[in-house]
């Protein structure tokens, strides 16, 4: 074929205007199909300009692999599936065609033209309803075998594995009203909206506004292209108006909570009212190989007229059960098509100046009768010819035929209403046998519908029942008139009542999706799938990408019939959203992932510090470079790496002085008369004598008498204590707080100040002489002593625009068992601390140290960390803690529960162990998590699990934390942990702490 | 101009921030910018290049975190304002502009904030009694009942100016913030970018602006999420002096 040749015919043969209403015929577009050039006119859909090339078949069928091609050429059906390189499943009726796209057929062994699978057409009888439920699974195993090479024939299309993430995100839209669809009904509603003040948005998923005005005659007006322009010119110059074309509503949720697609965005539109004129589905003919390429809905044929110039074949048939059939034939003669027959399934039409049109032109009118098999020149040919027979009775035809001959086949059958978003809505369908079409009713009350989703059908009524769904609207916004109602009443009578004509050779398609044939649906009810929802599940009808827009309506038809119930009776199957295949890409597309980071963050990463996440921080687990490492954030140390880090910086710290940044922990600040009060009733401690300057621990239980936070209450004042919590725990704590004081009515002021605060541990035997160099406090044991608290200055040296003067709260606290003080500072200049810190530390050798350094240092002190060594039964009894509970109180949070569960016969606790250090290179030291058991025969119990566990420089053995049973929590007992591999390791009880058991380091 | 989320380091590897002790939390954002000092010595961004006025018309982001702002809650913060002749908003998610360009929240029925003049960048504030929350004395220098908070130091504060502030807030939140609908003075405590925040509707010089208070710990997060929200609208970074000339 001479390329330019084909291609210059296929631009050339378009019909004249004003045909082509979406084409730009002064530029054109070119692009590969299965190998072949394809050119087409700006405004083409990749599917327009295949049929301008003459190319109708563009896929394969689902099971069947039978040729297949447009259908509905709205983007409402699976035929038009096509591969892009880079895309799978893309819709070739609604896609545009652009320069360069290289698109191949879906579902295809081989190549499209020549599919090796199509031999699959000739073993339908094999392949019946439900067989892969009835197969495959005997004998017992067999299932695996054949799994893969089901795997290998189902799916349709291919990913693309090297594809790249595309920018996708999504917006909040906020509307009056929101109108979907933009056909006359919902231009009309728009416009009234918007005239009476509402904002209005609305949404239209075709590239033009006009929905039915665009492509459909209708028999009561003449113009409908002049009617659109009038409505899209008030549209479009509406200030009210928001216009979104190319945009689907995807699904309705409730209190109209709508999800629409457009381009590479997902708007989350909130609607206060919202009106649905989305139209109706037109349906197809059951007839045998109603599937052949150029078996087309009517309305089909009219968009590649009108919207794409195409003159969709040369001799047509068209086979209708209502008056648009003949409208569509009066079009396909002007634009030079042959009309054949019109093949009308009633016994008359409704409108004889439509038949005296259609007949004054020659066509013959062929009433009572039906299209009873369409025929194909062979595998992926369009249609050659049809049979046609009289009607004998409903689905049943004469024995006497009549061949015509043509390469196109309109059909016709009536119009099922979008019904999918308004079932969402809650919405109910009901069957009016008279109209033979379903019904909503049920709507919710912010929820209306207008147009032929309505069952409106002549256009002055569609337009009429428009302005009447929006004044409903307006009306529940307090935005119209007190004028009542207008009733729209519309009695045109589009559908067939029975337009399946089922073949005894089958193939007469009732779901194209899923290659689905009328015997399939009864033989689902045959097998006793009678319920609607049932046959949906066994036969897949619905289940493909139309989601059974053409193949709910037969179905329930069907199944009414063999099962003996009405059409109502029967329904359709639940409408789920989404309405679209809906990519990914729209529900992962700019995802927040929301991070904290302290005021010394990118200190750490300056200094190599290995990251770890704690809640949304990321804190410093330890420092590679101290120990002269360099380990790039995104890979993973070694287990040693990691073990002679912080070994190291734990060994500084016993040696010398370290600094942690702290910034994470909770901080609360409670001031007031009562805040010593309200101290007292949270916590389990007594707080109504503490010392101003002093600290206290602070142990928070549970309603159910579990340990949940721990921190350090500062006393500044008599009115004003400062307390900290857990990184994690904080929130919880300072939400108690404010819970109990809603109740109490104290007279106290509680502010979570985590982030207000930047903290550091200044830790070691030399932390004194570094601060000593910084602030004029009084540092000695005796001015500021173990468990004091003070408030004052860190004077930071050099040239600083503000102040050099640093406003901090320090604090004496043994957490890691050397002297050591916490400097909490307005968190503007926590950078400036650290700067501080290091630069006078430089002289004694200050090093960073990380949290899991911290980790083990307060293990060898023995400290607890609530979340780690204790779970939602520690009680403080278990852990230890009565010293920390107050007996002298009538109250604190928990305290009934601690009391109870303190009385109980205790079954566990938590103790410190050891083991010989040596089981760290034969790979047995215990791990976090490691079990605990009663003893060591086959036969034994879990008794408890490990919640810290390191080796200790300090102590030079391993040292741990581990729930115990009870009888094995005294010291010298000893205890089996399985670890790693099943083995078992025998740790022994030892009193706690492990370092430094007379407090001198700390206390110093 | 497009900024990346990504940080900028200055040519010769100094932050201007680097210059005070008290530091925005995300200043290395900024870095690229010609500072200016806001009263009390903090530094702001004054000027990133000669389109900061443009893209402010647009939907321009400004790091005012080294702004003063103070927050006062509890019975008495009434007569603290009246002392200072400050506006009392008539009600809770309410804000209102004082004479010198101050703003003062209120966040509920006793809790207010104050943000500072943009103008005299911070100077009316900074005569206001007990300033310093950190400080256990300045529940001496504030009348009974009127507890100093942290809003310095708990919480950033970024400002969406321009045209487009409420397209780029719909890419972030899910409360309608339309002018219509979050007319001047409106305050949302409401959730942006999956982090909380206190949005308030003011106009500076004619300018749309939203102030946007969020905790301090992720005030580096939500610079990067606004930039990336105002690029469509060739919006981008800007400094004070393309809002306040």
């Amino acid at each position: 074929m001479n390329v330019a040749a084909s291609v210059s015919s296929s631009v050339d043969a378009r019909l004249p205007a004003p045909m082509g209403l979406l084409l730009d015929r002064s530029k054109t577009v070119q692009f590969e199909f299965e190998g072949q050039t394809i050119q087409g006119i700006q405004g083409d859909s990749i599917g327009s300009a295949l049929l301008a090339n003459d190319q109708w078949l563009w896929s394969r069928s689902f099971k069947y692999h039978r040729a297949r091609g447009p259908l509905t050429l709205s983007g409402h059906d699976g035929n038009t599936l096509v591969q892009l390189a880079d895309e799978a499943n893309v819709l070739a009726d609604r896609t545009a065609a652009d320069n360069g796209l290289v698109v191949s057929g879906q579902n295809v062994n081989g190549s499209l033209a020549k599919d090796k699978d199509a031999f699959l057409n000739h073993f339908g009888r094999f392949m019946p309803v439900g067989f892969y439920y009835r197969a495959f699974y005997k004998p017992k195993g067999i299932w695996d075998w054949w799994e893969k090479h089901i795997r290998a024939k189902a799916g349709l299309g291919v990913v693309d594995l090297k594809g790249q993430p595309e920018y996708y995100d999504k917006a909040y839209l906020f509307h009056d009203i929101v109108v979907v669809g933009a056909g006359p009904a919902g231009l009309t509603a728009a416009l009234t909206a918007a005239d009476a003040g509402a904002q209005v948005l609305l949404v239209e998923e075709n590239p033009i506004l006009g929905g039915s005005l665009t492509y459909a005659d209708f028999p009561d007006h003449a113009d409908p292209e002049s009617l659109r322009q009038q409505l899209i010119g008030r549209v479009e110059a509406h200030a009210n108006i928001r216009v979104m074309t190319s945009a689907i509503c995807n699904a309705w949720f409730t209190d109209n909570w709508l999800p629409v697609l457009q381009g590479k965005r997902m708007y989350k539109v909130r609607a206060k009212e919202c009106i649905m004129a989305t139209g109706s589905y037109e349906q197809h003919v059951v007839f045998r190989n109603n599937d052949l390429p150029g078996v087309v809905m009517s309305s089909a044929a009219m968009r590649l007229m009108k919207h794409y110039a195409i003159k969709p074949g040369q001799e047509a048939v068209v086979v209708t059960g209502n008056d648009d059939g003949y409208l569509t034939a009066l079009q396909l003669h002007r634009q030079g098509v042959l009309v054949q027959a019109v093949v009308d399934m009633r016994a008359a039409a409704d409108s004889q100046k439509l038949l005296f049109d259609v007949e004054e032109l020659g066509i013959p009118v062929l009433f009572e009768s039906t299209v009873y098999e369409a025929v194909g020149g062979g595998d992926g040919d369009r249609v050659t010819a049809v049979d046609v027979r009289r009607i004998r009775e409903p689905g049943k035809v004469a024995d006497s035929s009549k061949m015509i001959r043509c390469d196109l086949v309109c059909m016709s059958a009536g119009y099922m209403p979008a019904y999918q978003l308004l079932c969402q809505a809650g919405g109910q369908l009901s069957y009016d046998d008279n109209k033979a079409e379903f019904s909503l009713r049920n709507l919710p009350e912010i929820l209306h519908i207008a147009g032929s989703v309505n069952s409106i059908h002549t256009l002055d009524a569609v337009m009429a029942d428009g302005q009447r769904a929006a004044f409903q609207a307006l009306s529940a916004l307090g935005m119209g008139s007190d004028q009542p109602l207008p009733e729209v009443a519309c009695t045109r009578r589009m559908n067939y009542s029975w337009p399946i004509f089922p073949h005894p050779k089958g193939k007469d398609f009732v779901d194209f999706d899923e290659d689905l044939q009328s015997k399939d649906i009864v033989n689902a009810t045959r097998l006793g799938y009678r319920d609607v929802q049932l046959v949906k599940r066994f036969s897949t009808v619905g289940m493909g990408p139309s989601q059974g827009r053409h193949s709910a309506l037969p179905t329930a038809r069907l199944v009414s019939k063999a099962t003996d119930r009405t059409v109502t009776e029967t329904g359709v199957t639940t409408a789920r959203p989404p309405l679209v295949a809906e990519k990914l890409s729209y529900l992962a597309g700019r995802m927040f992932d929301p991070y904290r980071e302290t005021a010394m963050h990118h200190r750490h990463k300056a200094l190599g510090a290995k990251m770890i996440p704690a809640g949304t921080w990321q804190r410093p687990a330890y420092y590679p470079a101290n120990i002269g490492l360099s380990i790039d954030q995104n890979s993973q140390p070694t287990r040693q790496n990691r073990d002679d880090c912080i070994e190291a910086e734990a060994r500084h710290v016993r040696s010398r002085v370290g600094v942690i940044d702290v910034s994470t922990l909770g901080g609360i600040e409670l001031r007031g008369p009562d805040a010593a009060e309200f101290m007292n009733r949270i916590y389990t401690f007594g707080f109504l004598k503490q010392p101003v300057g002093k600290t206290r621990y602070a142990v928070l239980t549970s309603d159910q008498g579990v340990v949940i936070d721990d921190g350090v209450a500062c006393r500044f004042r008599d009115d004003h204590f400062y307390v900290t919590a857990t990184t994690t725990g904080v929130s919880s704590v300072y939400q108690l707080m404010t819970f109990w004081n809603t109740r109490w009515r104290l007279n106290v002021d509680i502010t979570n100040v985590t982030a207000a605060f930047a903290a550091v541990n200044l830790a070691g035997p030399d932390s004194r002489k570094v601060l000593e160099t910084l602030t004029d406090l009084d540092l000695s044991a005796e001015g500021f002593p173990y468990l004091a608290c003070r408030e004052g200055k860190i004077k930071v040296p050099g040239s600083f625009s503000d102040t050099t003067d640093i406003p901090a709260r320090l604090m004496r606290v043994g957490f890691v068992g050397e002297l050591g003080y916490e400097i909490h500072v307005p968190s503007r200049y926590g950078e400036a601390l650290w700067d501080a810190l290091m630069s006078a530390g430089a002289a004694f050798d200050i090093k960073p140290f990380g949290v899991e350094t911290q980790r083990l240092l307060r293990l060898e002190k023995g400290h607890i960390i609530v979340s780690q060594d204790t779970d939602g039964m520690s009680h403080p009894g278990e852990l230890g803690l009565e010293w920390a509970i107050s007996k002298n109180k009538p109250y604190f949070n928990g305290k009934r529960a601690v009391d109870i569960v303190m009385k109980r016969p205790q079954t566990r606790k938590l103790v410190g162990f050891t083991l010989p250090a040596e089981l760290v290179k034969q790979g047995k030291k215990p791990e976090e998590g490691h079990i605990v058991l009663s003893d060591s025969s086959a036969t034994s119990a879990i008794t408890g699990h490990i919640t810290s566990c390191e080796y200790s420089p300090a102590v030079g053995t391993i040292i741990g934390m581990a729930y115990v049973g009870i009888q094995q929590s005294e010291p010298g007992a000893q205890f089996p942990i399985r670890v790693e591999g099943g083995q078992l390791v025998n740790a022994t009880v030892v009193e706690l702490p492990f370092y430094d058991p007379e407090q001198a380091r700390q206390e110093m | 101009m497009t900024q990346s989320t990504e940080s900028l380091q200055p040519d010769n590897g100094q932050f201007w921030a680097e210059a005070a002790l008290s530091r925005s939390a995300c200043y290395r954002r900024t870095a690229v910018a010609q500072p200016m000092l806001a009263a009390g010595g903090q530094q702001l961004p004054e000027r990133f290049d000669p389109q900061d006025v443009e893209r402010a018309k647009k939907a321009g982001v400004l790091d005012l975190s080294g702004l003063l702002r103070a927050g006062y809650r509890g019975a008495g913060t009434p007569e603290l304002l009246g002392n200072a002749g400050l506006p009392i908003p008539a009600r809770p998610n309410l804000a209102a502009a004082g004479a010198d360009g101050d703003w003062v929240l209120r966040l509920s029925n006793t809790e207010y904030w104050l943000l500072g003049s943009l103008t005299n960048r911070g100077e009316t504030l900074a005569k206001l009694p007990g300033l310093d929350a950190c400080d256990s004395g300045c529940l001496d220098a504030t009348p009974d009942a009127c507890y100093p908070l942290f809003c310095m130091d708990s919480h950033g504060w970024l400002m969406l100016t321009g045209e487009h502030v409420s397209d780029v807030m719909a890419k972030l939140c899910g409360v309608d913030l339309r002018e219509e609908a979050f007319p001047l003075g409106s305050i949302a405590q409401t959730s942006l970018a999956r982090i909380n925040g206190i949005i308030v509707h003011q106009e500076i010089n004619g300018l749309t602006a939203y102030s946007i208070l969020c905790d301090n710990a992720s005030t580096d997060y939500l610079w990067t999420a606004l930039i990336d929200a105002v690029q469509e609208f060739d919006g981008g970074p800007v400094g004070l002096a393309s809002v306040v000339g």
